[in-house]
Order: C-alpha cells, then sequence, then structure tokens
C-alpha cells in the first residue's frame, strides 16, 4: 500500500496512511516536497509546510539532515507571511480574496510592494522590499536591477519640485526616499551594500522624465552627498 | 485524558477568601492583582479551574482603572511600573482563559445534552395518536432548528474565545512584555509551565469544536496557528502531543475526502 501511494498523483494522500502508522519522518517529507512544489494557491502551501513542519518535530529520533528542511519551511514562511501582510492596496488591486491568491515569487512581492499597486507606499514598505532582496541570490542579474528599482520607485513616490531649493535638506528630509534611508540606517543595515552610486540612480529609465530636470537632479544629489557625509561620520 | 476541573478544597477556599483582605485599600490593588494572579496560577497548574474563577470574581472588574489612577497620583506618569504592567496583562490572561474554559464547556453541554430527541411514531397507532405524533414531529422540528441556531452562535463565541488565547497580544497568552522590572524567576518558570500545560489542551478543544461542527478546512488549518513561527505554539507541545495533534488533523482531513474535496478541503483536481 505504501509503494502505491509513493506513486505520482496518491502522494498527496500517502501523508495520511504514513501518519496513521506513526511514520512521521515520511509524512514530513511528503509534506515538504508537496509543500515547495505548490505554486497555485498560497493558502495551501502554507498549509502543508505546517504540516510538515509539526511532523517533523513529531519524530522520534529525527536525522540531521531535518534541520535543513525546517530552515527551508522558515523561509518559505516568512515569504507567505510577507504575501499575507501585502498592503491593503495591492490586494484591492489584484482583486483577489486573501485565500484565493496563487504564490508570489520574492521577486514578485517585491514588484507590487513597490509598483503602482501600491497607492499608498510608505518607507516601510520599501523597507520590506529591500528585506526581500536577500531571497534572491546576488549573482542573479535581477538583483541589481531590483535594488536600483525599489530606490527610483521610493524616489518617485515624492513631488520634488515642490521642495524650496534653499531649504532643501529639511525639504528632503520627508520624502519617502529620505526616510526609507534612515529606517535601513536606523536597523544596523550597512547602506553602502543597498544603495547604488547616485549615478546609477538618476540614469535609470525611471526616472527618464527628469533627465532634463536640473533642480531635481540637484536634489537628489544633495541628498546623497547628505547621507554619505552621515554615514561616514557614524 | 486528564480532567478538565478539580474540585476546590476547604484550604482553598480560605486562600481565595484572603483575597478580600487586600481589595478594600484602593492602593494596594496592584498587590492585591499580584497575589490574585500568583494563586490562580497555582490553582490553573493543577486543573482547579472553578477555584481560579472564584479567585478571579474577587477582583474588582474596575481594579485596572484603580491601579492605574493609584500609580499615576504616585509617580504622576502615565506609564506603569514594569511589575504592574506585566500583572495586568497577566490578570488579563487569566480572564481569557477561564473565558475560554467556560464557553467550551457551555458548548460541550448544548452539543452533547440539549439536543432535542426525534419523536418516534407508536406501531399501530391510532388517529388521535397519529395527530398528537404529527403535533410533536413539528415541535421537534422547531426545537432542532432552534439547537442548530444556538449551536451555531455558541460555537461562534467558544472558537473566538479559543483564538483569543492562542493568539494572545502584545507576546502571546502568559509572556511579560516588559523586561525593565525586577526579575522574578519563579514566577517566570511558572508561567511558562503554564503555557505548555494549558494551549496544547486549548488547541484540542478548538479541534473538538471545529471537527464537530464540520468546519473541517478551518480545521485543518489549525496546523497553521500551530506551525507559525510568530505565536510559537509549537514549542508547547511535546512529541507524544504533536503526534496526537496530527493524528486528529488527519482524521478530520479523510472526513473532507469523505465529502468530495482533497485533504486539505480544496477541491481535487481533475
Amino acid at each position: 500500500l505504501s509503494g502505491f501511494l509513493q506513486m505520482g498523483e496518491n502522494r498527496f494522500m500517502s501523508w495520511l496512511y504514513d501518519i496513521s502508522t506513526n511514520n512521521f519522518l515520511n509524512a514530513h517529507q511528503t509534506l515538504y516536497e508537496l509543500g515547495v512544489d505548490e505554486k497555485a494557491s498560497a493558502s495551501k502551501k502554507k498549509t502543508l509546510l505546517s504540516l510538515s513542519k509539526l511532523a517533523a518535530l513529531a519524530t522520534e529520533d529525527p536525522p540531521e539532515s531535518i534541520h535543513n528542511n525546517l530552515e527551508a519551511i522558515a523561509d518559505e514562511q516568512d515569504l507567505l507571511l510577507q504575501q499575507e501582510q501585502l498592503p491593503d492596496d495591492v490586494v484591492e488591486s489584484l482583486g483577489l480574496e486573501a485565500d484565493k491568491m496563487y504564490v508570489y515569487t520574492p521577486k514578485e512581492l517585491i514588484q507590487l510592494l513597490i509598483g503602482e499597486f501600491n497607492a499608498h507606499a510608505d518607507e516601510f514598505h520599501f523597507k520590506k522590499a529591500l528585506d526581500l532582496l536577500a531571497y534572491i541570490n546576488k549573482t542573479d542579474a535581477d538583483y541589481e536591477i531590483l535594488l536600483t528599482q525599489i530606490w527610483c520607485q521610493a524616489i518617485l513616490r515624492d513631488d520634488w519640485s515642490a521642495i524650496n531649493p534653499d531649504d532643501h535638506l529639511e525639504g528632503c528630509r520627508d520624502t519617502v526616499f529620505f526616510k526609507t534611508v534612515e529606517l535601513v540606517h536606523s536597523t544596523g543595515i550597512d547602506l553602502k551594500d543597498y544603495l547604488p552610486m547616485v549615478d546609477v540612480i538618476l540614469n535609470n529609465e525611471l526616472l527618464a522624465d527628469f533627465k532634463e530636470n536640473t533642480n531635481f537632479q540637484f536634489l537628489i544629489k544633495a541628498c546623497f552627498e547628505q547621507i554619505f557625509r552621515v554615514l561616514k561620520s557614524s | 485524558d486528564a480532567p478538565l476541573d478539580v474540585t476546590t478544597t476547604k484550604e482553598d477556599q480560605l486562600k481565595i477568601d484572603a483575597i478580600d483582605w487586600l481589595v478594600f485599600n484602593p492602593l494596594q490593588r496592584a498587590e492585591a492583582l499580584k497575589q490574585a494572579n500568583a494563586l490562580m496560577r497555582n490553582f490553573l497548574a493543577s486543573r482547579k479551574l472553578t477555584a481560579a474563577r472564584a479567585v478571579f470574581d474577587k477582583i474588582p472588574p474596575d481594579s485596572v482603572d484603580v491601579i492605574v489612577q493609584a500609580s499615576q497620583s504616585q509617580t504622576h506618569t502615565v506609564e506603569l511600573q514594569p511589575e504592574d504592567d506585566n500583572a495586568i496583562k497577566e490578570y488579563l490572561c487569566h480572564q481569557a482563559y477561564l473565558d475560554a474554559h467556560d464557553s467550551f464547556c457551555d458548548w460541550f453541554e448544548h452539543y452533547h445534552n440539549a439536543k432535542p430527541t426525534k419523536p418516534n411514531i407508536p406501531k399501530g397507532a391510532s388517529f388521535t395518536e397519529r395527530v398528537a405524533f404529527e403535533h410533536k414531529e413539528r415541535q421537534y422540528e422547531m426545537d432542532l432548528a432552534r439547537w442548530k441556531h444556538n449551536l451555531m452562535m455558541q460555537t461562534k463565541v467558544t472558537c473566538d474565545r479559543l483564538y483569543n488565547v492562542l493568539l494572545f497580544v502584545n507576546g502571546g497568552w502568559m509572556v511579560d512584555q516588559r523586561q525593565d522590572g525586577t526579575r522574578d524567576d519563579n514566577r517566570t518558570h511558572q508561567m511558562r509551565l503554564l503555557r505548555q500545560l494549558c494551549l496544547p489542551g486549548l488547541c484540542f478543544l478548538l479541534h473538538t469544536v471545529l471537527h464537530n461542527t464540520e468546519q473541517y478546512k478551518k480545521c485543518v488549518q489549525l496546523a497553521n496557528l500551530v506551525a507559525s513561527d510568530q505565536h510559537q505554539l509549537y514549542k508547547t507541545f511535546r512529541k507524544d502531543e504533536l503526534q496526537q495533534l496530527l493524528h486528529k488533523i488527519r482524521e478530520t482531513s479523510v472526513a473532507l475526502l469523505d465529502s468530495g474535496l482533497d485533504p486539505l478541503g480544496y477541491p481535487l483536481i481533475e
């Protein structure tokens, strides 16, 4: 019977048999594979991984290798939590009920947090987007692209032409961009690893509309100078 | 299974009554609350729920306000002493637990004992007996509808109260939020033990309610609650308790399969 249950289509039931025979290690392994493979439903993925975790913890004399699975489950749980906590604006724009969402990748989550769906994005959302970069390999070509996009989108949240150039430092302080910088800095993260060079930002296509806007270019450069001055002194 | 409630002894009653002496003076209310908390911890640890409820009822309902006011008049700040803050949270934890338990007992009573019984028609019934039977049957249908409605309401309240303990705000049930006060290792130790003693039990009660009222999908999703890193409930379970939980969830999954859904309550993929 257990052989039959391990075959393809029947895997989704085999863990029931494993639990009934107190084979929690097998149940854990199957539920883990089902959970990792699940892409169509976030809520289903969550329950499969939760059950897998409980089965792992219920296993008597678990093998060492189970810790790797538990760590992987913790990462997946964290991503699902980020998805559950997407701002209301985003969930509404997607027009999906919370329990009918498919599973978003870290890249998609970042885009949802920083993009136009999130009408009221604040510094906490941009910080979350930066945190999500941890799930993307630094050698992945998209890593740098996303990093730059996060900061450009943060800059685009404010109307920089409304800032008085004579008192620009004070004006910059109220921008989402500056607040994000402060928030990241306050959590002890080294901004130098997370903030691209000012030219990279200004040359990004997201800011193409401001290429000829000298006032805008001046303000952003002044902002960066101020940030790096503070970073150096601290 | 351990009994849900253990009888209050004469000695217990003396301890309960002693709280009366502490609630006269409003300036002593914080102390009264701490003593009552300590007594309730002991009663909960020996599963004396009626006794714990009796202690709880000795503390006047306005006590949190009284403590805040007394503290403000003495220290002239809005911030409470960390010990008082923690005592108030603990008191609310006791309340949430006792309420959840009372609700479950009411639910259990209603589910098992208050269900109306279907009338039977006697064999070879006469005309008058048949008329009487039809009348009884109509009455039964009405009673059953009312029973179902009340069960639904009681189920909702009970689940809410059980979730309220399991998802207790500000760090969880019986977890101090303020860490800046004098440490009381004995108290912290007791609170940790109470989490282990009470929380798995409440999860099982919640499973019972959800399963018996056929809320199977929600019931399977109990796994999410227990496995969540935010709430850390899985840490309060022993291995055998986790195994028992998985067996219970399995039963629910089997019920879902019987109703034509997949083991987690989603439509089967063709």
